[in-house]
């Protein structure tokens, strides 16, 4: 079932899916614990406007989506938080609209097969070496961000409006944990596809969320669940010939499940109640 | 600069509107060094949305509000000076942290961002939540306590900077008899350190014997006045459409509303 690993594009999967798995996690923890999960999904969406955007300009469709998936993000950002309209409406009004943008642009590159399948879905076997590194990169960023911020990022994912105060920008951050969210998302299109992504990104953490009460441990824990669903999707979507990305995803919830099951929060909810 | 004669905080003018309703119009409030103040008022009457103009959360659409002398929004590093206990309904309490995980929070505005919390950020979280009696909880996750409890790990995260401007809001709703006297109490001592205290609240009457002064609101400023006279009483009449008076007995005053 392993002698997969001798190829390269095994070997270069792999290391994505490692990579990928652990930056989703991170995320995650934000996501889940600031009420994020729906933002995620409109960034998701937007990405496959970036990516025809690239895919028209004919230039790597990585990086338009990472411009554009950006973009969306501070508009989301800014119209939630200056404009009148609450968080969950701006999301409706891009997520829509940057989907319609790509298939409109795809629309105009005719004659152009792009395999826009693998996008949409994922395709971790045609992970390239550019892609490796891309991935290399913009992981050791995040991660460093994550780390350098550790305090700080929790302070306003618990409570912005107390950070404000007493003097942390939380608006600033939020934006941070925005644009990091929509780098995330677009490194993991290639591992399970726009349309699973914000699955990988939610699903880990709130599996964590399940069996501890420490931030840290939730956070590691996400790491493990989501790198271990990356690695084994990738090796059991390989042995049985199915779609890898599917089969991440379905391995996460599967995880989430169980530790619902067994949450202590589950049954100190049960307990309380009279 | 900071300049350190002003009164703490200075509210001039204040109109806020949300949506095209007006919440606060011409509101002026100064509170000085040291003073102790409630806002009272009836539901909606637009108290916290003037404490989160104080604090800088809410941008006036009309007027200015100054604290420690400077425009709100340039206090920058003196904001570390403020302590803040929100609202218990605008806490995630399944957040996953420990008690003294959240008090130590208290800490970060001043030790800067990306910077960790040293011996002397932990030393002074200890000794906020021994100030209000909840250290033997510091490591238990704060989905797992009481009301009371929990209400009294808030103070201590707002108290962890030592605080020159305590501004809290509704700090004893839902929270049980024993933690609101010593709420009380510990709010007297800090005053005595010399404290400002900002304290938006519903119990009128156990307010008016620990206050210096009262600013009664109703989307406008109805009076700010001390609770002992005459002017407070009436205005309070007037907000809540009935008649209520203070009754001092001694340490544990009671408010009395007579039939209208």
């Amino acid at each position: 079932m392993l002698e997969s690993f001798g190829y390269a594009y095994m070997q270069r999967a792999t290391v994505a899916g490692i990579l990928v798995g652990a930056l989703c996690a991170v995320i995650g923890v934000y996501v889940v614990l600031k009420g994020l999960a729906f933002i995620g999904a409109g960034i998701s969406h937007a990405s496959f406007g970036g990516v025809a955007i690239g895919v028209y300009l004919g230039i790597n469709p990585i990086w338009s989506a990472i411009v554009f998936c950006i973009l969306t993000a501070w508009g989301i950002g800014m119209t939630s938080r200056k404009g009148h309209v609450k968080e969950d409406t701006a999301v409706g009004v891009f997520f829509a609209s940057t989907m319609a943008l790509g298939i409109l642009i795809i629309g105009l590159k005719q004659g152009y097969q792009i395999d826009l399948f693998s996008y949409l879905f994922g395709s971790i076997l045609a992970v390239t070496m550019q892609d490796v590194w891309t991935t290399v990169v913009i992981t050791a960023l995040v991660l460093s961000a994550v780390i350098v911020l550790f305090k700080d990022l929790m302070f306003v994912t618990f409570d912005a409006e107390m950070a404000e105060v007493t003097g942390v920008p939380a608006g600033k951050l939020y934006f941070l944990l925005i644009t990091m969210m929509a780098l995330t998302v677009v490194m993991s299109i290639k591992v399970v596809g726009i349309v699973l992504v914000s699955a990988l990104i939610v699903t880990p953490a709130a599996a964590a969320y399940q069996l501890t009460e420490k931030f840290r441990n939730m956070m590691a824990l996400a790491v493990v669940f989501g790198v271990g669903s990356c690695v084994f999707g990738l090796i059991l979507s390989d042995a049985l010939r199915i779609a890898s990305g599917a089969t991440i995803v379905l391995l996460s919830t599967l995880v989430f499940f169980v530790c619902a099951a067994v949450s202590p929060r589950r049954r100190r909810a049960k307990a309380a109640t009279p | 600069m900071i300049d350190n004669s002003a009164p703490i905080i200075e509210v001039s003018n204040l109109t806020v509107l949300r949506q095209e309703l007006v919440v606060l119009e011409s509101v002026s409030l100064t509170v000085n060094k040291g003073e102790f103040t409630a806002i009272v008022g009836p539901n909606g009457s637009g108290k916290t949305t003037l404490i989160k103009a104080i604090l800088g959360l809410i941008r006036p659409d009309k007027g200015s509000v100054n604290v420690f002398g400077l425009p709100v929004g340039q206090l920058s590093e003196a904001r570390s000076r403020i302590g803040y206990v929100p609202q218990i309904f605008d806490i995630d309490l399944n957040f996953p942290i420990t008690v003294f995980e959240a008090v130590l929070m208290g800490t970060y505005g001043r030790i800067g961002i990306g910077r960790r919390p040293k011996r002397q950020d932990r030393e002074a979280a200890m000794r906020a939540l021994e100030k209000v009696g909840v250290a033997d909880l510091k490591d238990r996750s704060i989905a797992r306590l009481s009301s009371g409890q929990r209400q009294r790990v808030f103070v201590a995260r707002a108290l962890a900077n030592d605080p020159e401007l305590l501004v809290l809001d509704e700090p004893t709703t839902g929270v049980d008899v024993a933690t609101t006297g010593s709420l009380y109490t510990l709010l007297r001592e800090l005053k005595q350190d010399g404290v400002t205290i900002v304290l938006v609240s519903h119990d009128i009457g156990v307010v008016a014997a620990y206050v210096d002064t009262v600013a009664c609101l109703n989307t406008s400023l109805v009076a700010h006045c001390r609770p002992d006279e005459a002017e407070c009483t009436a205005a309070l009449t007037d907000m809540y459409g009935c008649h209520v008076a203070f009754l001092h007995h001694g340490e544990a005053p009671h408010i009395v509303v007579e039939d209208h």
